[in-house]
């Protein structure tokens, strides 16, 4: 072939740049430490180094942050149960000592002083937080377990119990009749002074009696006694009144209420005069005493000590019933007690953390009549929805609401038959008419239509109520359980549920017994009294009386410290039982704990190997990108000098 | 016997010979760096010999020069501009797809994947732990404008990327436009050379330097035939008729010259639906349009068209099912309605849907402008698109349409601008939809009700309705246009959605953004299932729905792989795409090398053999003059001095 100086020079011109080419990529790749610039110079290096990086950045996540979250969490809950644990040890020993020496009544009353403190402490590590949020409400880390001033927020409380929590209690009894005063008596309420009053008082009156009761977990509840009908001096709580509700062993369904005793679906029944079925209010201070005077059938319902009485014969209808455990989804051992409360103290918890229960919205209406179950049939009317000022007739009301920026309006209880009155809607109706603007979308399922009508009526401030809980009642309910993810597929749960360590009953068991100690101080006043007045008394016939009384009272102070020993006694167990939990607890967290560093500890050799990875995926072997820029060097030095060779001379130089 | 001053003449022809040859030489030597030069040499021959009558016969009569020819040979001209236009192809795409390939890279700050293992890893973990916290869902809102910015900007870039690839498509048009008016001159000028028997070397050579200019950018061809004369056939004029091909269609012949122009299209017609606004049709200027879509067409702007217009194959097209349309009047405006079936599957999946809101449509061979579209879906599963064309002015149909083949748009079979647009939109209604599904049916931490993530921000007008809109809604046409984009059908229903309803196929890459409401408050976040707002704050169910969303192919697929991997299986796409252009540039660029060298080898001059014949043509010169003494002398001996 023909070679012309042009050939020659293009060709050399070509071969230093193939060799700039190259020592521009080895010089990149040095520079830049990255084996490519850009993906198509290597496609496989390029897709594999965003999977590698996201899983670098994902494992970051897990370890530095999740896992590190979910440790301070854990750290708060336990640092904040063993509290508790704490709190529960000191009372099992105050109780010990109640329980196992005789003690004088300064004793008595220091560890009365003693366990009205611990009562406080028990639940003071329940607001606990981590980074603002308090760990032991469940989903609910904005609401603190407890109080945190006076409140006077109506709460409708439903309690789900069993057989179980059927207590039986013991009643020094020192209220009496008086048949010739024709007045009922309670010989602890003696004063100086009022001696004369209890003159009829006998040794026999006193007596010590067994009674049933359900412990609410609450006292000072809501007052339901209907005071318009025997003295006509307050206002009609009737409303209040608390239902009970089981399945008895029959398979029947019963609710005991104000208005009597419902068997399935059929009509109330009252029971006769002196066989009552019905729930009654009273006041535990009543004499004659409640305690004492509760009929077979009927429940009653002490609204300041938070009990409700049961019947003899009642509690053997309750106590029998037991959950069939063939039946997975239904609990038939359950007992429903509801009830309400509106006074709530600053360190009282609060109801929805443990129970089902409805209260009032912002706007603080309890309309009150969610009693009764909502389903997609209820109506709005039943709600207080649309109806005119006597509460009952439908009313056609526009509601406006923007959906997508734009304002629209809803119509509720139109006149859709034509009869010219409004139709009261049902809440799937409301549902159906949100959505048809656009408020509300996607309502699969028909079961579902009514919560999510009642949540765009709430939405839109037409309905205030608020429930807690829904699915409490339900067997199997839902746990309030956080987790975090800490590894691929790998989730631990943080945080701790209230019921599982803060336990209401704890504080009720100290309730009862504070209660009865100071019912025994009260008796062991009025033995004082009545001593003094003994030995100040001259007259015979006083000193008559006197003695009587005293020796009733001595009999009743007798009784009274036989039932503070063994309440002491049986609080011991009682309290033995809520450490247990309470410890258990601690262990779950503390497991948790020990998972999570095993998790965390895998964590970090994961994220090291994947880092390693990434680096000898992508970045460059420096010693190696050296050597290879150096011959890179080389070749391009060759090529000039080999052009510099080339271009030099021809043929003119040499004629 | 011959004449006295026989000698002298053929010391004459010696010298003139050698005058021209190192004239030519000369010539060589000067333009030895003109690119496009050919080398020339000089045609020479003994002179016809005069017969002496003489016992030795024939007396030779010096020499004679003939012509200066240009040494060059077709067959590597041809070679040459065939790799040229080859080459040319390859590197506008090369260049044009490294772009790409930049915009899609992802440096680990920027990119897809980091933003969205940001989003999924960082944003959606930090809600999952703390749903009630505004800081954690104000953050993962900050990771999804991240997101949404990363598709805007890309399908910005893609804009700018198709504007630029469109101006370079009129600079090339343009440039043809020049270079056959310039062929078109020499033609004439050759021509008149010619005919007096020379070659016009110099202009050859301009012309040649011309056309493989031009078959950079479009492949050519040439045919050049020798005119005969026509009052006797056998009997050649010395001119040419040269033709001049671009794309298989005539560019130039001989005098006759045509144009090509390119004609903007206007804002209500387009062929994609992200294509940007005043793309180039190309017209022979008062003739057809340009069959620029052609697939045998190579060079810049079959590279340029690829790339600007590369549907990867996927064009609309169907078979009208209309016989005559009758006219209807919507909005005051008289339309005619023809209905087109069609069998692809990416014209049935409506996230798949390209198809431009207002443009043209061949329909049985006949152009129509159409303004609006509504797609359907049979209880049987046929899927039509009915297009609604404006009764105007030559835009009436009157014919039976029925069975007649229709397309919006060529099938492109590159994976060009709006390949990737394509993909882009297909993910983001993909992805908004499933996340919106989710947040919408979901409740916020108090318990209200949900709001959908993303929408478009699309000005302008809907029906009687005018102004922003910006959310998506279940459509117009009964409310059961998403089903269109879940793919989810009932036996025996009718889905049908229109072009201008507020469905995701309004939404693309380019109009993604946050809805308005959602943006000014993260609290508006669907963090959980349950709408009882006494649930707590820290109820996040809704959010893990949303997290397994993101990283299951189960529940969100694109391509086969989740959501996630839509940046592996685009870039995939790129690389290949970049990475065989890369390898195809450097293949020709080699190729064209040794063509040139090729063509140098014997076109090329060489200063060497320059050189040299200078030397010994210097030589024959001086010779010559010696020679022309000699008979100097010879005569001055015979005229001066003999018999004198």
């Amino acid at each position: 072939m023909r070679i012309t100086n042009k050939i020659m020079q293009n060709n050399a011109l070509s071969n230093i740049n193939l060799a700039k080419v190259t020592e521009d990529a080895r010089g990149s790749e040095l520079s830049s430490g990255k084996k490519i610039v850009r993906p198509s110079d290597d496609p496989i290096i390029a897709i594999r180094a965003l999977r590698l990086r996201s899983s670098v950045v994902e494992l970051t996540q897990y370890y530095s942050r999740n896992a590190k979250d979910a440790e301070a969490w854990l750290k708060t809950t336990e640092d904040a149960i063993q509290q508790v644990s704490d709190v529960v040890t000191a009372l099992i020993t105050q109780y010990n000592k109640g329980a196992n020496e005789y003690l004088t009544s300064e004793e008595r009353n220091i560890i009365l002083e003693q366990l009205k403190s611990l009562k406080h402490e028990v639940y003071a590590t329940g607001d606990a937080d981590y980074a603002g949020r308090y760990v032991f409400t469940g989903y609910r880390t904005e609401t603190p377990l407890m109080f945190r001033e006076d409140t006077d927020k109506t709460y409708r409380i439903t309690e789900q119990l069993m057989a179980s929590d059927l207590l039986t209690n013991t009643f020094v009894k020192t209220s009496y009749r008086d048949d010739v005063k024709n007045l009922d008596l309670d010989l602890t309420d003696l004063k100086e002074g009022s001696q004369s009053e209890y003159s009829n008082v006998n040794e026999n009156e006193i007596s010590k009696e067994t009674y049933y009761r359900i412990r609410l977990s609450y006292n000072n509840c809501d007052d339901a006694i209907d005071n318009t009908t025997a003295t006509p001096t307050g206002p009609d709580n009737s409303a209040k009144m608390p239902v009970i509700e089981f399945r008895n062993v029959n398979g029947e369904q019963i609710r005991i209420d104000g208005s009597g005793r419902k068997v399935d679906d059929a009509d109330p029944d009252p029971g006769s005069d002196t066989d009552p079925t019905a729930v009654r209010c009273v006041k535990s201070t009543a004499v004659p005493s409640p305690y004492t005077s509760v009929k077979d059938n009927e429940a009653v319902y002490l609204y300041d000590t938070g009990e409700l009485l049961l019947g003899k014969k009642l509690y053997n209808e309750m106590a029998a019933i037991v959950d069939d455990p063939l039946t997975g989804s239904v609990n038939e051992g359950e007992i429903k007690v509801s009830y309400e409360k509106t006074y709530f103290k600053d360190g009282d918890l609060r109801p929805e953390h443990y129970f089902y229960c409805e209260t009032a919205g912002k706007n603080g209406t309890f309309a009150g009549k969610l009693g009764n179950e909502v389903t997609a049939e209820t109506k709005l009317s039943d709600l207080g929805i649309g109806v005119e000022a006597d509460g009952t007739t439908p009313k056609e009301i526009e509601v406006k609401v923007i959906v997508g920026g734009k304002e629209k309006t809803v119509k509720l209880n139109g006149d859709d038959d034509g009869d010219g009155t409004a139709d009261d809607m049902t809440l799937e109706q409301a549902a159906a008419a949100f959505k048809k603007i656009g408020y509300i979308t996607d309502i699969d399922t028909t079961t579902k239509d009514f919560q999510k009508a009642l949540t765009a009526l709430t939405t839109v401030g037409l309905y205030d109520d608020i429930v807690y809980n829904q699915d409490y009642l339900k067997y199997g309910k839902a746990r309030q359980s956080i987790s975090y993810d800490v590894g691929y597929n790998q989730r631990i749960q943080v945080n701790t549920i209230a019921e599982e360590c803060f336990n209401p009953a704890i504080d009720r068991e100290v309730d009862d017994m504070i209660q009865a100690l100071e019912k025994m101080q009260k008796t062991e006043t009025v033995v004082k009294t009545l001593k003094d007045l003994m030995e100040k008394a001259t007259n015979v016939e006083d000193q008559k009386m006197l003695q009587k009384q005293l020796d009733a009272a001595n009999k009743a102070l007798t009784y009274e410290r036989q039932v503070v020993q063994n309440k002491f006694s049986g609080g011991v167990t009682a309290m033995q039982g809520f450490l247990n939990e309470v410890n258990i607890a601690v262990t779950a967290c503390g497991a948790r704990g020990s998972r999570l560093d095993l998790v965390s500890s895998r964590l970090g050799s994961q994220k090291t190997t994947f880092e390693v990875l990434k680096s000898e995926n992508e970045d460059v072997d420096l010693s190696e990108a050296v050597i290879e820029l150096t011959s890179a060097e080389m070749t391009y030095e060759a090529a000039l000098k080999a052009t510099g060779k080339i271009m030099q001379t021809n043929l003119m130089d040499f004629i | 016997m011959a004449s006295t001053f026989f000698g002298l003449n053929i010391a004459g022809s010696g010298l003139r010979a050698a005058n021209a040859a190192i004239n030519t030489a000369a010539n060589n030597v000067s333009n030895a760096d003109t690119p496009g030069y050919s080398r020339q040499r000089v045609i020479q021959q003994a002179a016809d010999p005069m017969r002496a009558f003489t016992a030795y016969g024939c007396s030779g009569a010096g020499v004679q020069t003939l012509a200066v020819e240009r040494i060059r040979d077709a067959f590597y001209d041809v070679k040459y501009r065939e790799n040229e236009s080859s080459y040319g192809e390859y590197r506008v795409k090369n260049y044009y797809m490294n772009m790409v390939q930049t915009y899609f890279d992802d440096d680990g700050r920027t990119g897809f994947s980091t933003l969205y293992t940001n989003l999924k890893a960082i944003g959606t973990q930090e809600v999952l732990k703390d749903s009630g916290s505004a800081t954690a869902k104000k953050d993962f809102m900050g990771e999804v404008e991240k997101l949404v910015e990363y598709f805007t900007t890309s399908a910005k870039n893609l804009e700018k990327l198709q504007k630029d690839v469109n101006d370079e498509i009129k600079v090339n048009i343009d440039k043809i436009n020049s270079i056959s008016k310039e062929v078109q001159t020499l033609n004439k000028q050759i021509n008149v050379v010619e005919l007096t028997g020379s070659k016009a070397n110099e202009l050859r050579d301009k012309r040649d330097v011309l056309v493989d200019e031009l078959s950079k950018i479009v492949d050519v061809e040439v045919i050049e035939s020798p005119v005969y004369d026509s009052n006797n056939p056998e009997r050649e004029t010395g001119a040419t008729r040269y033709v001049l091909r671009i794309a298989g269609q005539t560019l130039v012949d001989d005098k006759k010259r045509f144009e090509l122009e390119c004609r903007a299209r206007d804002i209500n017609n387009k062929v994609n639906q992200s294509d940007i606004a005043g793309l180039y049709d190309i017209y022979w200027v008062g003739g057809d349009m340009f069959n620029a879509a052609n697939p045998r067409m190579v060079g810049e702007l079959a590279g340029l068209i690829k790339l600007r217009d590369g549907n990867n194959g996927e064009n609309f097209q169907g078979t009208s099912v209309t016989g005559t349309p009758e006219s209807v009047k919507i909005n005051d405006k008289d339309y005619q309605k023809v209905k087109i079936n069609v069998e692809a599957s990416y014209l049935k999946d409506l996230n798949k849907a390209t198809l431009a809101s207002a443009g043209t449509i061949n329909i049985g061979n006949r152009l129509y402008r159409y303004d609006g579209w509504t797609f359907e879906r049979d209880d049987k599963g046929n899927c039509s698109y009915t297009f609604m064309i404006p009764q105007e002015e030559g835009n009436r149909i009157d014919v039976d349409m029925s069975g007649k083949y229709a397309y919006t748009s060529n099938a492109v079979n590159y994976k060009g601008i709006p390949y990737y647009q394509a993909q882009m939109n297909e993910w983001v209604r993909l992805f908004a939809r499933g996340i919106n599904t989710i947040l919408q049916s979901g409740y916020t931490d108090d318990g209200k009700p949900g709001c959908q993530m993303f929408t478009y921000d699309y000005v302008g007008t809907k029906g009687n309705e005018e102004g922003r809109f910006n959310q998506v809604t279940d459509g117009d046409n009964g409310g059961n246009s998403l089903d269109l984009f879940t793919g989810k059908y009932e036996d025996g229903k009718i889905y049908s959605v229109s072009n201008g309803d507020d469905s995701y196929h309004r939404l693309t890459a380019g109009n993604l953004t946050v809805y308005d409401a959602l943006k000014a408050n993260a609290e508006l976040l669907g963090v959980k299932t349950d709408p009882n707002k006494t649930d707590g704050e820290s109820q996040y169910d809704n959010m893990k729905l949303l997290l397994d969303t993101m990283t299951s192919d189960k529940l969100l697929s694109f391509r086969g792989a989740n959501a996630g991997e839509f940046l592996t299986c685009i870039l995939g796409d790129i690389t290949l795409a970049a990475g065989s252009a890369e390898t195809f540039e450097e293949n020709y660029l080699a190729l064209e090398k040794s063509l040139a060298n090729q063509r140098l080898s014997i076109s090329g001059v060489d200063k060497d053999e320059e050189a040299l014949s200078i030397v010994h043509l210097q030589d024959s010169y001086t010779l010559a003059c010696k020679l022309i003494t000699m008979y100097t002398e010879i005569y001055d001996q015979l005229i001066l001095e003999t018999g004198v």
